[in-house]
């Protein structure tokens, strides 16, 4: 009887436990919205007339806002970086941060729109990995009358703020025209698109303005080849291996790829087939797997440069447009968030060695 | 100790279900003091509306679990589903079409599984997991991994119109739970399907056709993959390839946690129902309330965790010897 009870206090413990856990976030979510929680009854008394009073755009900008992000996914750097930048952003100004995990999966990013749509939110930032579903979540936030702002992958008609993915792409080209200019006499064998379909054509002109930006420059290109490799480090290092195999006497390979993962994988893979400086690799995104090796080697590889975008600067650039739309009633259509190519010449002053900005995230 | 005799006289094996009852109690209250826009209807029409591609799926698969069976490629079959929906609609066809097609294309998977498990008699587990990467590659291959948008609006409407004041999806759940309770309660097919899981032998001794009973759960269960692929492309306007893809193991916690064995033999649709709800309220409260998605995890594994503990040890598991 007694150990009958004993279990009994332990599943009810590891309930608690649970709980406990899911209030934890809450107060992290709480803390992170700042000096509200200290004057909890008036957050409570806020949100709710919030839920009433809708904030009018153009008349000021209200005390208190309750804004929602639907965040792609906290799998990798770059969405907990988005998530610290809104935390930080939303407290500094005394808001309430809803946060969703859309988990990369439209399916879930549909859900979890209905679910903002119904806590509240005045203003809603959406990261759906999926472009597909950009009209179905559009029409939840306006059957509900609340703003909603797509951030890096476009959402129907929603206004955009983020990454000018053909601008980033062409960028990529440039620099890599150049680079070719200098050290590959103008002409290459392959150009290598390392792209992610799913996230839709918009997305991958990140890696496909990168040609048209090498056109332009004149560089004599071989053949243009597209792999697409799931976003997966491991699949991207496979399927480049054989590239590889099917290629041995390419020598001149331009990769571009549409973030990190397939650039660790074709590294990964030249490394392994001992043709490291057959490639040379200009990639989107930068995190740790761009910066550590480049601090590591010296900047002497093969992985030239990444074109950053800063999420963790994502929710003080979001937050002052939102500001700006309560203030002047305008929310832009187009809203480009600051680019920047990192190469070994510049890591320095934006990503200085030992402080970087996903460090406070892990 | 009285009180809880007369409790048990009075449930019987109805305790598991009040487990559950307990569980979703406590989560709606716990729930509605983190946000107040908890306890709204809206919300609640919310929570049945995204718990419905669960649901919907969890019918057959307690079919499934009773009869001592498992599937957990599920998840791979509303993926083929839905992508096999958005291709049939972009050709321009008729709503009622996309359906047929969908539904064709669920009893089609299902009874992939069926042949394999009935006629070449393989493990269930190993063939629904073969079959689960099989159906996940169909998926991707259809349409070379990308999603393709729906925008046939009368279709959109099965997965988020509402029909006087409740969601469509909504309602479609609960038609689902109904029928499959029906089924399970007042059938000769339904209590054969409890038969074949208590004991297949007694079952094929007695003059039940064990296999072919089987082969039909695994094509009903085809079907309602249908039906959660239609609920779920309708919903999300899209055929997406790597959609559903924790869906298995959502339906199966609902099923287990609503009190079906998985040894066979003992489960009920009205459990199940129980089940998908306190999942559903789980993921939606946590959201509403800021939780993070590792929180969310850990979160519902120990739910369903501590609910079948509870059961078992008021099953008597910590007398038994083994």
């Amino acid at each position: 009887m007694k150990k009958k009870h004993l279990c009994v206090l332990l599943c009810v413990a590891l309930v608690v436990a649970a709980m406990a856990g899911c209030s934890g976030q809450e107060t992290t979510s709480d803390t992170s919205t700042a000096a509200e929680t200290t004057a909890s009854d008036a957050e409570n008394t806020d949100s709710e007339e919030a839920s009433t009073e809708k904030p009018v755009p153009g008349e000021g900008v209200p005390e208190h806002l309750n804004i929602g992000l639907g965040n792609i996914h906290e799998r990798a750097a770059f969405g907990k970086l988005v998530k610290m930048g809104f935390e930080e952003a939303t407290a500094a100004r005394g808001w309430t941060l809803t946060y969703a995990d859309n988990n990369a999966d439209g399916a879930t990013a549909v859900a979890n729109a209905e679910i903002l749509a119904n806590a509240g939110c005045d203003f809603v930032v959406e990261l759906s990995q999926d472009e597909t579903v950009g009209e179905t979540i559009v029409d939840i936030f306006e059957e509900a009358d609340i703003p909603v702002l797509a951030v890096d992958i476009p959402l129907a008609d929603a206004p955009f703020f983020g990454v000018n993915s053909p601008k980033m792409g062409y960028m990529n080209g440039e620099y890599a025209a150049a680079y070719i200019k200098e050290h590959w006499d103008n002409q290459v064998d392959y150009v290598v698109l390392m792209t992610q379909i799913a996230s839709g054509d918009t997305v991958n002109e990140r890696c496909r303005s990168a040609v048209d930006a090498l056109e332009d420059a004149g560089v004599e290109i071989g053949e243009v080849v597209e792999i697409e490799p799931q976003g997966d480090t491991a699949i991207a290092q496979s399927m480049f291996a054989s590239f590889l195999t099917a290629h041995p006497d390419s020598h001149k390979i331009a990769i571009f790829t549409i973030n990190e993962n397939p650039a660790t994988g074709a590294m990964a893979a030249a490394e392994t087939a001992d043709r490291l400086w057959d490639i040379r690799i200009f990639s989107v995104g930068v995190g740790d797997q761009f910066v550590t090796p480049m601090y590591e080697s010296q900047g002497n590889q093969p992985w030239i440069s990444s074109n950053a975008a800063f999420a963790e600067t994502y929710g003080e650039q979001v937050c002052t447009l939102i500001e700006n739309y309560y203030e002047t009633g305008v929310l832009e259509q187009q809203n480009d968030g600051f680019l920047a190519i990192i190469d070994w010449s510049n890591i320095q002053e934006y990503y200085p060695e030992g402080e970087y900005p996903w460090l406070k995230v892990q | 100790m009285k009180g809880i005799d007369s409790l048990k006289e009075k449930f019987g094996d109805k305790s598991s279900l009040l487990t559950v009852v307990g569980v979703l109690v406590v989560e709606i209250v716990f729930f509605s003091f983190g946000n107040p826009n908890f306890l709204k209807i809206n919300n609640f029409l919310s929570i049945g509306l995204y718990a419905a591609i669960v649901g919907c799926i969890s019918c057959s698969v307690t079919f499934i679990n009773i009869s001592g069976m498992i599937d957990i490629s599920v998840g791979s079959q509303i993926a083929v589903v839905g992508m096999v929906a958005a291709l049939v609609s972009l050709k321009g066809n008729h709503w009622l079409v996309v359906v047929l097609a969908a539904l064709f294309a669920g009893m089609l998977c299902g009874a992939l599984n069926g042949f394999f498990i009935t006629v070449l008699k393989l493990n269930a587990f190993i063939t629904s997991i073969a079959t689960m990467q099989m159906l996940r590659g169909v998926a991707y291959l259809v349409s070379d991994g990308m999603s393709i948008t729906i925008t046939d609006t009368a279709y959109k409407f099965i997965g988020r119109g509402y029909v006087g004041g409740i969601p469509m999806s909504l309602l479609i759940m609960a038609i689902s739970f109904i029928v499959f309770h029906l089924i399970s309660q007042y059938t000769v097919f339904g209590r054969n399907i409890y038969l074949i899981g208590g004991n297949p032998q007694a079952s094929f001794l007695s003059g039940i056709k064990v296999n072919r009973l089987r082969f039909q759960i695994y094509l009903l269960n085809g079907l309602m993959a249908g039906v959660s692929g239609i609920l779920m492309s309708a919903q999300t306007g899209a055929g997406i390839p790597a959609a559903a893809a924790n869906y298995n193991m959502t339906a199966l916690s609902a099923v287990i946690l609503g009190g079906a064995a998985l040894t066979g033999g003992k489960g009920t649709i009205f459990g199940t129902f129980l089940g998908s709800m306190v999942i559903a309220v789980l993921q939606n409260g946590m959201t509403m309330n800021s939780v993070g998605s590792y929180w969310q995890d850990i979160i519902i594994g120990a739910v369903l965790v501590v609910s079948i503990s509870i059961d078992a040890i008021k099953g008597g598991s910590l007398k038994r010897k083994l």
